[in-house]
């Protein structure tokens, strides 16, 4: 459970492909996927590099630093997880480093009307009670 | 070369069953299904006994192989499960018509029972199923908070604001406009209930950007369709509407994973190659196209596809529609002449093939006089998606 959200959360599943993402998560790294081969970054973890096939791949670790690529701001509680949040907001955001690649995340440490789309974030980590850490960002002030 | 299934396939038998509001319906999604299907088939004049195909999308509970057997049909030749929900719309019907050019079955059957009272109602995303632990990729949307249909689709709406200075108010004018066509629609669920701009734009916020207005309803119902050859259609008694044209699949990368899809994608509903792969195969353009049924998840994502699809330039989606273009009856490209999903009802967007084959057959509640194309434009953003491209 993230403090970001409540109680019954959906929880990431640590899979066979995308296990050592969440460790690295747990140490407060970002570790973006590199194509051993080509140099390609991907995001979310994926067995091969759908540029060059390629199974072999490294893990790099981001600055963690990006902007807001499309965000939303969420008033209508759908999921029991979201009861206590909403208005809650989910953002895109584009790593400067890290090939650019793009994560699903949320804007804490800031209301969500000063959200906006190419804002400057960083990433804070979030330790939970159900052993995972959250990636979270703020903005770069 | 021109595409060798040009005109070779008809869509010869409509039905459905009422389409109400989410639980609303008492008898089984399971008997709307069969229910749809047989008025499909007594439509069309042929008898269950000749049907030999069925195809559905696979998200439906109402397998091709269980339904044959119930139906009592006599040899099922052909049964297909085209992968996923509102991306299939157009996709079964590409499907029954490559069985059936190929001789592998001679009459098959198209169909969607969704009963969202009955299973869970699909607006309720993650909190439908009641599952806690998410793999794949919904592991990296749905703890973020990710959980729903409009969550995905109200962010890719956001950045084609931000690129094209697309508005609400533009978005808007898609939902009255399906809203108007509905009160001439006397099937539709929100048929007596027309709305104004201003009702969209004070409307509830679902998702900013995107109000309770730009969703899609939430149905019980059922619909089917059936397809035989062209040649078999002339000998039936209702008027053949042909398969000119239809294209189904992706573009590179072009997935619903939020991460990893290219910048140019963010502004697509993904329908870039399928258009072109329709316009090919039927050889003709956009210019041709007289009357068109989007279906609608959400407005953005019908302004997305109308750019995709060459109505109008990358970006001026959201001008073509405030000026009236794709209302009936006097815009240059009337869209959702039933209502849609948005009025009609979300049949899971098969229903918007019945009412193209209906603006073919030129008995439309809101009848696009003397069209004789139509284009029918599946679940757009979660691809594999689907279109097709109707002729009288």
């Amino acid at each position: 459970m993230g403090k970001y959200f409540g109680k019954g959360m959906p929880v990431p599943a640590f899979e066979r492909d995308t296990k050592d993402f969440w460790e690295g998560c747990k140490q407060h790294k970002l570790l973006i996927q590199r194509c051993d081969q080509c140099g390609t970054y991907r995001f979310n973890p994926t067995p091969v590099c759908a540029h060059c096939l390629s199974f072999k791949h490294s893990l790099v670790e981001s600055a963690g630093i990006g902007e807001v690529w499309s965000f939303i701001v969420v008033p209508h509680p759908v999921h029991p997880g979201v009861k206590e949040s909403v208005p809650y907001n989910a953002a895109i955001v584009q790593l400067n480093d890290c090939g650019s690649v793009k994560l699903t995340s949320n804007v804490i440490n800031c209301k969500n009307e000063e959200v906006h789309i190419g804002m400057a974030v960083k990433v804070v980590w979030e330790d939970s009670e159900d052993e995972v850490t959250y990636y979270r960002f703020e903005p770069i002030k | 070369m021109s595409w060798p299934m040009r005109d070779q396939t008809a869509i010869v038998g409509i039905g459905e069953t009422e389409y109400t509001r989410w639980g609303q319906i008492q008898r089984s999604e399971f008997q709307l299904c069969c229910e749809a299907i047989t008025k499909a088939v007594d439509d069309s004049g042929l008898r269950m006994q000749d049907i030999d195909g069925f195809v559905t999308y696979s998200v439906d509970r109402n397998n091709p192989m269980t339904v044959a057997q119930t139906l009592g049909v006599k040899q099922l030749k052909y049964a297909s499960l085209y992968p996923g929900g509102g991306n299939s719309t157009c996709g079964v019907i590409h499907h029954a018509a490559m069985a059936v050019y190929s001789g592998t079955a001679d009459a098959v059957v198209c169909y969607r029972s969704l009963c969202q009272g009955q299973f869970g109602r699909f607006g309720h995303g993650a909190a439908r199923t009641g599952a806690t632990r998410y793999g794949g990729s919904n592991a990296f949307t749905m703890p973020f908070g990710v959980l729903a249909a409009v969550h995905r689709y109200a962010l890719q709406a956001r950045r084609h604001m931000h690129e094209f200075g697309t508005t609400s108010e533009q978005l808007g004018r898609i939902s009255v406009a399906s809203y108007a066509n509905a009160q001439r629609n006397p099937r539709a669920v929100m048929y007596g209930r027309p709305i104004t701009l201003e009702d969209h734009q004070n409307s509830r916020i679902i998702a900013d950007p995107y109000h309770l207005y730009d969703c899609c309803q939430e149905n019980d119902g059922a619909c089917a369709v059936v397809v035989v050859s062209a040649e078999r259609a002339k000998t039936l008694k209702r008027k053949p509407v042909y398969i000119m044209g239809a294209g189904h699949g992706a573009g590179h990368r072009d997935g619903g994973d939020e991460h990893s899809r290219p910048a140019s994608t963010w502004t697509s509903s993904g329908f870039v190659e399928i258009a072109r792969d329709c316009y090919e195969r039927a050889g003709i353009g956009p210019n041709d196209i007289d009357v068109a049924q989007f279906y609608e998840n959400f407005t953005g994502q019908v302004l997305m596809a109308i750019e995709d699809f060459g109505f109008c330039k990358k970006g001026e989606g959201g001008p073509f529609i405030a000026d009236g273009n794709i209302d009936y009856p006097n815009g240059s490209l009337p869209i959702n002449t039933s209502g849609g999903n948005l009025a009609e009802a979300y049949i899971h967007g098969l229903e918007m093939v019945l009412e193209g084959t209906r603006q073919m057959r030129g008995d439309s509640t809101s009848q696009v006089e003397g069209a004789e194309t139509c284009l029918v434009v599946a679940g757009p953003a979660a691809p594999p998606s689907s279109a097709l491209i109707l002729r009288n």
